[in-house]
């Protein structure tokens, strides 16, 4: 049974520098452009005398590391919605393996794997000669975060199991809802900013929703920052709930999928 | 002299722009009435994305009353410039993939174009115009604008206006030069840079909202001119209201450098490109085979 999903999984590890290594390494590099500058504006806030609400400047650049280096776990995007868009999708049907199993181990193979391989670890290990702390803030914490990745992730794919199903019902406008995904999800989920220097309070809100459950729940937990027994029961609720919706609305789009090709 | 006026080669070139960019308009606005619910998800969509862009900085501006030497309101001001290249750069370039010329390159859709009894240039300039289903964010951009504008309470003159707009016009060259000098890897690698464009662009839709000015000015410097992300928004931004930082930008009033700069890229983009269409002439794509395209 494993070996299907161990062979999927392997297969798109080994396909995704297939013919496309100028993209993907100019992807990772932009990545890290990005990170870069992220570190010099906080590290100008901090220079200016800024007051994060309690954290440590240390602190922001060590949740800012691991957002980036953990953004493919963090900001899940499995083939589904292209696969309906490009029509691929019927592909999956053929196979040994049920239709979300196979979304779930392809996104592990083709962007967990060499994210982290060629992207993640490199820049975990040189963080240090950036002034950054990569280490949990104890052990315990370190251990904690383990468990609320899992549940992240875990939250990430019935997310976008829900927003694959809600592709099908909008047929050719699939593209534009993951514009919309892509655009709000930084922001919501903690990946960009930390939600306790947002203005407003609105860390507050946003903590409660699901996205806030993705990024900020395990990031904070990482840094020692955030009540990890509360954000993990957060996460608990919001996985039971939205998997069994995303497994009944999956179910039921299904019959109403229509895919031209793109 | 007359009929001398109208056989010129650059005022036929003219007309057929114009021409083109009347048949775009026309095809765009025709998909707004044909198929409503999809165009006006694709505005929404944009305008969804506009304010996305934009919340994260301004937030931060909010939370510390500025960032990088400007306060709240020139934050803002900065991001409805931003928001306002980025309209322009979708009102001309999103439509098409001609703001995403790899694609044009990589999948052999040149051939399709080199055929046509229009230089390319002006296909590329025209293809991509859509002013009723790409207006969106440049709407955003203006309507923000105007709102920053009178946060600022600036002393708004034609002749400010006017170094506005061209500032405008400049960085959304700067953005599509740079796209387009590092698309020209598609011609001698088709398939593994047929996506390359996106990633370029990709450099500017995420960086060009921060502001560098608290930032050592080394990175300034890289940022302005080597990685132009600076360029794109926060620069260009700094100059119209007089808040150039300390360091070799310092005393620049007019977007002089923002439009030598944009000119130094799009010399050397329309240079790349014609090497690429040489190399490509010799040597066509890959992409046709015996058995078909694709």
């Amino acid at each position: 049974m494993i070996k299907k999903y161990c062979a999927t999984a392997y297969m798109c590890a080994i396909q995704a520098f297939d013919g496309n290594f100028l993209c993907v390494a100019a992807e990772y590099a932009v990545r890290f452009l990005r990170l870069f500058i992220l570190l010099l504006v906080w590290r100008s806030l901090s220079a200016g005398g800024a007051d994060f609400n309690g954290m440590m400047l240390a602190q922001i650049l060590t949740y800012m590391m691991m957002s980036s280096v953990l953004h493919q776990q963090l900001d899940i995007i499995t083939p589904a919605t292209s696969a309906l868009w490009e029509g691929s999708i019927i592909g999956r049907y053929t196979r040994p393996i049920p239709v979300i199993g196979s979304f779930i181990v392809e996104t592990i193979g083709r962007w967990w794997i060499p994210v982290f391989l060629f992207y993640a670890l490199p820049v975990w290990l040189i963080s240090p000669l950036m002034g950054i702390n990569p280490l949990p803030v104890n052990s315990a914490s370190g251990l904690l975060f383990t468990l609320s990745l899992v549940l992240s992730a875990s939250l990430g794919f019935a997310l976008d199991i829900l927003f694959a199903a809600f592709a099908m019902n909008l047929k050719n406008g699939c593209w534009a809802a993951m514009m919309i995904r892509e655009a709000v999800f930084s922001l919501f989920s903690g990946a960009l900013i930390p939600f306790e220097v947002l203005p407003w309070k609105l860390g507050r809100i946003f903590e409660l929703l699901p996205f806030g459950s993705i990024a900020n729940a395990p990031l904070t937990i990482y840094i020692g920052t955030g009540n990890s027994v509360r954000l993990i029961a957060l996460q608990i609720f919001w996985n039971i709930v939205l998997w069994v919706a995303a497994a009944l609305i999956f179910r039921k789009s299904e019959e109403r999928m229509i895919s031209f090709g793109g | 002299m007359a009929a001398n006026f109208k056989d010129n080669k650059h005022v036929q070139n003219m007309k057929t722009l114009f021409r083109l960019l009347g048949t775009y308009s026309k095809m765009d606005l025709m998909w707004f009435l044909r198929d409503t619910r999809y165009c006006l998800l694709q505005i929404t969509a944009d305008t969804i994305c506009a304010a996305a862009a934009v919340s994260g900085v301004f937030l931060l501006s909010v939370q510390f009353g500025g960032i990088g030497g400007m306060n709240q309101n020139e934050i803002l001001f900065m991001l409805s410039y931003a928001t306002m290249v980025d309209g322009v750069f979708a009102l001309f370039f999103t439509s098409s993939n001609t703001g995403s010329v790899s694609r044009i390159i990589g999948r052999g859709q040149l051939d399709h174009a080199v055929i046509q009894p229009v230089p390319l240039w002006i296909q590329l300039i025209t293809g991509g115009f859509s002013p009723v289903s790409g207006s969106s964010m440049l709407v955003c951009g203006i309507a923000l604008s105007v709102f920053s504008i009178q946060c600022l309470r600036l002393n708004v003159s034609a002749l400010w206006v006017a170094g506005y707009l061209f500032s405008v016009i400049c960085s959304t060259t700067i953005i599509v030069s740079f796209t387009y000098i590092v698309s020209c890897m598609a011609f001698y690698a088709p398939a593994a840079a047929e996506e390359i464009s996106e990633v370029a662009r990709d450099i500017f839709t995420s960086l060009k909202s921060y502001p560098l000015g608290g930032t050592p000015l080394l990175w300034q410097t890289v940022f302005c001119t080597v990685i132009p992300v600076g360029l794109a928004a926060w620069f260009p931004s700094s100059i119209l209201l007089s808040k150039m930082p300390d360091g070799i930008f310092a005393g620049a009033k007019f977007p002089e450098l923002t439009a030598a700069l944009a000119a130094i890229l799009l010399l050397a983009a329309i240079l790349l490109f014609k090497k690429g269409m040489n190399y490509y002439a010799k040597n066509g794509s890959p992409r046709y085979s015996g058995f078909g395209h694709r």
